[in-house]
């Protein structure tokens, strides 16, 4: 209930400290502070917007008591802060350049990091990119997540069932079906942009093939992380206009670390480890990694297979631009009886063209 | 028209004890209370009755405690594990008879509560007795207000007071326990949903974590997230979704709580996507609250053998194949484990580690705890996993009640060395005779005896089948044989003077000819046995033996003077007995003449001398 006001007197303890010459260690403290405060803050709210102008702080639509006048809003305000949200923990880096910054310290023009912690000089909420469902937040966790497998760590099965649970109620829209796809420019933002498309567009499978909510939501996390293994492999070299042999090479191995990783979560994502290491398996025998124990893909597999290929077919590679939606579902058909499963084809072939048909199957532009 | 409805039940629920099914007088008590029930449903959704401790709650009403028709019902329905009963429109006599059957006689239910279109039962709660209105409970307690009178549920009120209220433990128990309550009656009242919504969504996450999260009162939190969850909307859910997610960066990022609280905030009440939004909620609060221990079995989920192929084919050894092995090891897949195993070479890492789970005491009292135990993939696991299973085994051949069960742990533990002998004196102090049989069976079956170890005590066990053991290592033991003979001559149980007369066969000392002699001449004694005991006797020179066994050899009566007895067990043993210790005697060449132009196999056999088969057939036991 207290947790605004306590993060504003922490913010302006430590700005207090920033600009007045005095002890590293007292400092950092203060950062630290701050950064507990914000915690709890977050604990409390999810979604905390200060609005700071001379006249004081608003806090979300109302004025916040005991801050009327207060004289950190007026600088923070003068110095172009005017709308400040926290939309994660704020990493410690990106804290202590924000206090330079509000301080005064740094020119507002300066390129700083802005992980956990927006702002921006004009007082308006910028509405969401989808109206209905916040699929940009969605894509910041799954960033967040590829970003956690690259380092090694745990993956947040909390965060795994929230973006399931986003899509499933993407699918479950009052309007119908509803694929909005997104479709990013950077090549680093490409890998969690997939993983959210093939997610969606395997779950819209699972009902087209008549699957249970439970399997549905199983389909969802094991696309969402059938690619979890790219995380871990190296990029080829900006600027190269080609794949080499070696970058394929490396690519190659992204199911077995895919699936190590999942594995290495214990069961919980024993489906999505199968389906990272399947997925590049084909029907006629064909694909990768090579089988000691000869067997049939997993169905989920076989799922998630189509619909990677369908949406990696939508973005554009160094080698080719990318394909327009109704290409991308011939190519994936044509290749129904060698490369797939042609009952999941059908199923796929169903949920896109539905959606299609209703104007639903939506492509949105992100350029980070 | 409420009490004339529970009078009816406490009167249908006597008559269903009491009354023979089918009774006239049952079907016309039946009929009266579905007429009343539908009386009372017509204007009603849902009509839920609960059970207190001696008393029923109706609508807020308590039955009185001292009005013994109600209270016998009360009592009858609790001791049957009934917490509430509901009744729903249309429910019929038919329904009433079969549900309330089980609860007039609970063991005809099988353990469960039978199940009926128009009519629940639910269970007794850990929280226990319903206080007359939790809500109205709830408010004088937090709200430190002891004399209100009627209950408010202002969400606003209850929140801030929850949160300015000095917290204990106690508090919080009994607080959790009231929402519990309150969400269980909200499950056929849609105000009071709506009211405990509202109520969870002004509390602050800190109040809620400090009251549900794991340092609260933990079965009272589960039971109240399993019956308010249901019935929550989204952002109530989010709220205890933020409260439960344990230190946030291990469960939930701060960033996916954004994006629920994103879509609480855009989900309109009663549409499609809130109920969605609210399953999926629930889901989560499941997820933080258990850790997802409770994952639901998905029909899609790979089989383990999949995954250890994969673990196998890719040298993966990490948790997951290690659980998809222990799934394989939990469904007693034993023998699939074990040849995929087969295929690699026994060095490889996978294989190691996987070896590691399979064999495994643990392993080995799953597959003994199942019905009937998997006595072939013992067969196949006992010889990897060593002495550690000795104990599961000896634990399942103490517990089992199957003979064939037993006889196969037996054979199982005989194959261990001397290692498993102090196991196996270690449990023998103190346990029930067939118990203790077979543990001195299975130290018979040892190359040596434990030093610290001797059977004499036990040859004066009150069982039988104890001593019958404890004389065969008696017999075995230098030291004691000659007291484990004569335990064994002495004995009435026939088994053990088997074990006593050949131990004789190769020669019968003068202190045992007594009793031998004695075991010839009685006539009740099984012929088998007393071919044993002649065969004994042979060895002895005495004219009395030599006596004895003509007498045996030749028949007797006047015609048949001179002429040999027809073959029996007694008389082929005196007859070998004969031949191989009294052959040179001049009573007997004739006679032993005479047996070998016998037309009978037997006798010419008996009359060659010594048997040429000296092993015994070995000692069966249980």
């Amino acid at each position: 209930m207290d947790g605004a006001p306590r993060f504003l007197r922490a913010l302006g303890h430590a700005l207090n400290l920033r600009v007045r010459p005095g002890d590293a260690t007292v400092r950092l403290a203060a950062e630290n502070a701050l950064v507990d405060r914000s915690r709890e803050l977050l604990d409390e709210n999810p979604l905390p917007v200060f609005h700071f102008s001379e006249q004081g702080v608003r806090y979300g639509a109302l004025p916040l008591a005991g801050f009327e006048g207060w004289p950190w809003a007026r600088t923070l305000a003068g110095q172009g802060i005017v709308r400040l949200e926290l939309t994660s923990l704020p990493a410690p880096a990106a804290l202590a350049v924000f206090l330079d910054l509000a301080a005064g310290l740094i020119p507002a023009s300066a390129p700083v990091p802005r992980d956990g912690i927006q702002w921006s000089a004009v007082d308006i909420d910028v509405p969401a990119a989808n109206d209905d469902y916040p699929l940009d937040e969605a894509l910041a966790v799954v960033r967040q997540l590829f970003r956690s497998a690259e380092r090694g760590e745990p993956l947040r099965r909390g965060d795994i069932a929230a973006i399931v649970a986003v899509l499933n109620c993407v699918l479950a829209g009052e309007q119908g079906r509803s694929l909005p796809l997104l479709h990013v420019g950077s090549r680093e933002a490409y890998q969690p942009a997939h993983a959210l498309n093939t997610a969606l567009l395997a779950m819209a499978v699972a009902d087209s093939l008549r699957l249970g909510v439970d399997e549905r939501r199983e389909c969802g996390v094991a696309a969402l992380l059938h690619d979890i293994g790219m995380a871990r492999m190296p990029l080829p070299q900006a600027g190269a206009e080609k794949f080499t042999s070696q970058d394929r090479a490396r690519v190659r191995g992204h199911p077995l670390e895919g699936a190590r990783l999942l594995l290495r979560q214990g069961e919980a994502f024993e489906g999505a480890a199968v389906v990272s290491y399947e997925h590049h398996l084909r029907q006629d025998g064909s694909g990768y990694p090579r089988l000691n124990y000869p067997r049939e893909p997993h169905l989920l597999s076989r799922i998630v297979a189509v619909v990677d290929a369908f949406d990696a077919l939508l973005a554009p590679r160094l080698d080719r631009p990318g394909f327009e939606p109704t290409a991308a579902l011939k190519e994936v058909e044509r290749s129904a009886v060698t490369q797939f499963d042609g009952r999941i084809v059908a199923a796929f072939s169903e949920a896109v063209v539905q959606a299609a048909s209703r104007r639903q199957l939506s492509l949105t532009l992100r350029t980070d | 028209m409420l009490a004339d409805m529970l009078l009816a039940l406490a009167g249908v629920v006597q008559q269903l004890r009491h009354v023979p099914e089918g009774h006239p007088a049952l079907a016309a008590s039946l009929a009266g209370l579905e007429r009343l029930l539908e009386g009372l449903l017509l204007e009603r959704t849902s009509l839920l009755v609960e059970v207190g401790g001696v008393q029923l709650l109706v609508e807020g009403m308590e039955t009185n405690a001292d009005f013994d028709p109600l209270r016998d019902l009360a009592v009858a329905l609790r001791e049957a594990g009934v917490g509430g009963i509901v009744f729903l429109p249309g429910v019929t006599s038919g329904e009433l008879e079969r549900v309330f059957g089980v609860v007039a006689r609970p063991e005809s239910g099988g353990g469960s509560f039978p199940v009926a279109p128009h009519l629940s039962l639910r269970p007794l709660r850990p929280s226990g007795q319903f206080s007359t209105d939790p809500w109205l409970a709830l408010e004088r307690r937090v709200l430190d207000d002891p004399i209100r009178s009627r209950a408010a549920r202002d969400p606003s009120e209850l929140s801030v007071g929850l949160e300015l209220h000095p917290a204990s433990p106690q508090f919080d128990t009994r607080v959790v326990e009231l929402l519990a309550q309150i969400a269980m009656r909200a499950g056929t009242d849609r105000e009071e949903a709506a009211s405990l919504d509202a109520l969870i969504s002004r509390m602050v996450a800190g109040t809620l974590r400090r009251l549900l999260g794991p340092t609260g009162p933990v079965a009272a939190a589960r039971e109240f997230l399993q019956a308010a969850a249901p019935l929550l909307g989204p952002v109530a859910l989010l709220r205890l979704c933020q409260a439960l997610a344990p230190g946030r960066e291990g469960m939930i990022s701060v960033g996916a709580l954004r994006v629920l609280a994103r879509l609480a905030e855009g989900a309109a009440p009663g549409t499609r996507s809130s109920r969605v939004l609210a399953e999926e909620f629930h889901r989560l609060v499941t997820l933080a609250f258990d850790g997802g221990a409770a994952t639901p079995q998905i029909r899609l989920a790979p089989e383990p053998e999949r995954v250890l192929k994969l673990a196998l084919e890719s040298g993966i050894v990490e948790p997951g194949a290690q659980a998809a092995a222990d799934r394989m090891i939990a469904r007693r897949q034993i023998g699939g484990l074990l040849a995929l195993l087969d295929t690699v070479p026994r060095e490889d890492p996978v294989a190691i580690a996987l070896r590691s789970r399979l064999f495994h005491p643990r392993t080995v009292r799953s597959l003994l705890e199942a019905s009937p135990p998997d006595l072939d993939a013992l067969d196949r696991l006992i010889p990897g996993t060593g002495i550690d299973a000795a104990p599961a085994l000896l634990d399942a051949l103490a517990a089992s009640r199957e003979r064939r069960v037993r006889l196969r742990l037996l054979d199982l533990l005989a194959r261990y060395d001397q290692s498993i002998a102090p196991l196996l004196l270690e449990r023998m102090e103190g346990m029930p005779w067939y118990v203790q049989r077979n543990l001195l069976a299975l130290l018979g079956r040892l190359p040596d005896l434990p030093q610290s170890f001797s059977p004499e005590p036990l040859l004066g066990h009150r069982d039988a089948r104890v001593r019958h053991e404890a004389i065969a290592l008696a017999i075995a033991d230098p030291a004691l044989r000659e007291r484990g003979i004569a335990e064994a001559l002495a004995s009435r149980h026939e088994p053990s003077i088997r074990l006593g007369l050949t131990a004789l066969a190769g020669g019968c000392p003068p202190e045992f000819y007594p009793r031998v002699i004695s075991r010839v001449a009685d006539p009740d004694l099984d012929p088998e046995l007393r071919a044993l005991a002649i065969t004994a006797l042979a060895t002895v020179k005495d004219p009395v033996v030599l006596r004895v066994l003509r007498r045996t050899v030749i028949a007797r009566g006047i015609t048949g003077l001179g002429r040999l007895a027809p073959p029996s067990p007694p008389m082929l043993a005196a007859l070998r007995g004969l031949a191989t210790h009294w052959g040179s005697h001049p009573k007997v060449g004739h006679l032993l003449e005479t047996a070998r132009q016998s037309r009978d196999p037997e006798i010419r056999e008996a009359a060659r001398g010594p048997m040429r088969r000296s092993s015994s057939s070995p000692r069966a036991v249980t």
